[in-house]
């Protein structure tokens, strides 16, 4: 029990050391992992609250059914009881005009004024339609549409596929973008840490050998740069982290925030702190891959 | 203990450091190893730890292969085998205390008997006034002593020495070949590069002689001792 313990001890001296004698190095390297994950956590950041605003329109492929102003109840039961019988459905549910206003105030308090701007009644009572996942295609919507257009009590029939289509390749365009600019600043960070440890490695080259000489495992020897590279990295996710949460804080403050509730729909809501740790994680692992690369091109066995 | 079958080490030049090299040294044998400088002295001891792997031919340390060794059994190989370095090999940034210690730090040895083991043989090597000096605040034959006390803290099977008096006076090399011979007699197989004629005749043990790679006496178990005339 004390013996890892110790072996620990001794590791972080060594990655102490390290990092402490190639000082400015270090911190350039964890400050390139920061960049790489920074930018990476800002089209995290608007994928998603896209894929929330998608989520949030469409609920996947929902059909809604608007019911006429002047439907009786005693209509629209039997609308919903013929609905439900059809075999492309799974489920309904009725939706009234207060429900829906609220529903849509929730999703986005920010457009909350807009929903008021525009007055009226905006949001129609509806009968929400989820349909069976074999029936999520565009021509069985389309029979859907065209055997109850003309049913007593129906103003009209929408369904989201298109808007859902076009957001959903913008989801995927923001996220590829994102992976690509991404992968090449981590490419960066993976360079400058790589340098790091090439350095260090050079310095201590005599000792490393020594080392070799009197027995020492390979794991002895690269663990201190491999754990100096995981905290150059946390601290590189860290410093992302942080930096994500101060521009937040700062777009939603900003004039132009206020000025313009679409950009709600961009940047509206902080992914959770999972995600965030889950960004120094991934910069500690980041390091870690940039070390081991590193530690087998630089021949310390 | 160690077995040499046809061994030849070829660096980059055409000539090889070791030709066809047989030779056999026995658990608990005291052998001198000697020759010219250039003769493969060094190139041999290195084989033996496999800092270097042989061009042709086997080398079997406790009976096995070092160049067929996996690389993870490496370092078990190197921790039976204590090394005194031609050149040293101190670490310049760690004191004499520190360097000796650094040896028990690496195979994992509780701290409690790294220091206990530590300070005992620098006491054996006559050190205690050093203990916190760096290896360039010492004379040469300061470093040499810190570096036979590195081989020996963690009491190895084998016990490899290149030079290991080149840099004492004759008496403290008379001093120190005690040591090693007392550490003899505990069982361990000591192995010693020297040029040192006056000690070789001195101490009466086997000798193992090198020349332009090749060996010229002490290949068998049974070889005889210097004759006075040779050595
Ligand atoms: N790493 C190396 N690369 C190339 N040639 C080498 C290397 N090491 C040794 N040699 C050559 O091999 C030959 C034997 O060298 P070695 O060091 O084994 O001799 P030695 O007997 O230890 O000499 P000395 O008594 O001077 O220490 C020499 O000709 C030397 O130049
Ligand atoms: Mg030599």
């Amino acid at each position: 029990m004390r013996t890892p313990l110790r072996a620990l001890r001794q590791c972080a001296r060594e990655a102490w050391e390290g990092l402490h004698r190639n000082a400015s190095l270090s911190l350039l390297a964890a400050v390139a992992i920061g960049i790489a994950l920074y930018i990476g956590g800002l089209f995290l950041l608007v994928r998603f609250n896209l894929e929330r605003f998608v989520r949030a329109l469409g609920s996947d492929l929902q059909v809604q059914i608007y019911l006429a102003d002047d439907a009786t109840a005693e209509t629209v039961e039997r609308l919903k009881n013929e609905v439900l019988s059809d075999p492309a459905v799974e489920g309904v549910a009725t939706v009234s005009r207060d429900q829906a206003r609220q529903r849509f105030e929730a999703t986005f308090p920010a457009l909350r004024d807009l929903a008021r701007q525009i007055g009226g009644a905006p949001f129609p009572a509806s009968i929400d339609v989820t349909l069976r996942p074999a029936y999520r295609t565009v021509e069985a919507i389309d029979l859907l549409v065209k055997s109850y257009r003309k049913a007593p009590g129906v103003a009209d029939i929408r369904f989201d596929l298109g808007w859902l289509q076009r957001l959903s390749g913008i989801v995927a365009l923001v996220e590829r973008g994102g992976f690509a600019v991404g992968a090449l600043l981590a490419l960066a960070a993976l360079v400058s840490v790589g340098a790091t440890v090439r350095l260090t490695v050079l310095a201590r080259r005599e000792e490393i050998e020594i080392m070799k000489l009197v027995g020492a495992t390979a794991a002895f020897i690269r663990a201190p740069f491999l754990l100096a590279a995981a905290v150059q990295g946390l601290l590189g996710g860290a410093l992302a982290a942080g930096a994500l949460l101060l521009t937040f804080r700062l777009v939603v403050r900003s004039e132009f925030y206020r000025a313009n509730p679409f950009l709600s729909i961009v940047v509206g809501r902080l992914p959770p702190a999972p995600h965030l740790a889950a960004l120094a994680a991934a910069g500690a692992l980041l390091g870690l891959v940039a070390a081991a690369l590193s530690l087998r091109r630089a021949g310390t066995f | 203990m160690i077995q040499l079958f046809h061994v030849t080490k070829k660096y980059a030049a055409a000539t090889p450091a070791l030709s066809d090299v047989s030779l056999h040294i026995e658990k608990g044998e005291f052998v001198f190893l000697t020759g010219p400088s250039g003769a493969g002295k060094t190139t041999l001891l290195r084989l033996l730890f496999r800092d270097e792997i042989p061009s042709a031919g086997q080398v079997l340390v406790r009976n096995e292969n070092i160049a067929t060794m996996p690389r993870r059994r490496v370092p078990g190989l190197r921790r039976q085998i204590g090394v005194v370095f031609q050149d040293f090999k101190l670490l310049p940034r760690k004191t004499v205390f520190e360097n000796v210690a650094y040896a028990t730090q690496v195979i994992g040895m509780p701290p409690r008997e790294q220091r206990a083991r530590t300070y005992q043989v620098i006491e054996m090597l006559g050190l205690n006034h050093r203990l916190h000096n760096y290896p360039e605040q010492l004379s040469g034959g300061e470093q040499q002593r810190v570096a036979i006390a590195r081989a020996l803290v963690n009491r190895p099977l084998i016990l490899l020495a290149d030079e290991p008096t080149g840099n004492l006076d004759p008496d403290l090399a008379l001093e120190i070949m005690t040591l090693f011979k007392q550490i003899n007699s505990h069982g361990t197989t000591v192995l010693i590069a020297t040029h040192d004629r006056e000690m070789i005749r001195r101490m009466q043990r086997r000798v193992i002689a090198l020349e332009n790679g090749m060996l010229v006496a002490g290949g068998d178990t049974m070889a005889e001792l210097p004759a006075g005339g040779r050595a």
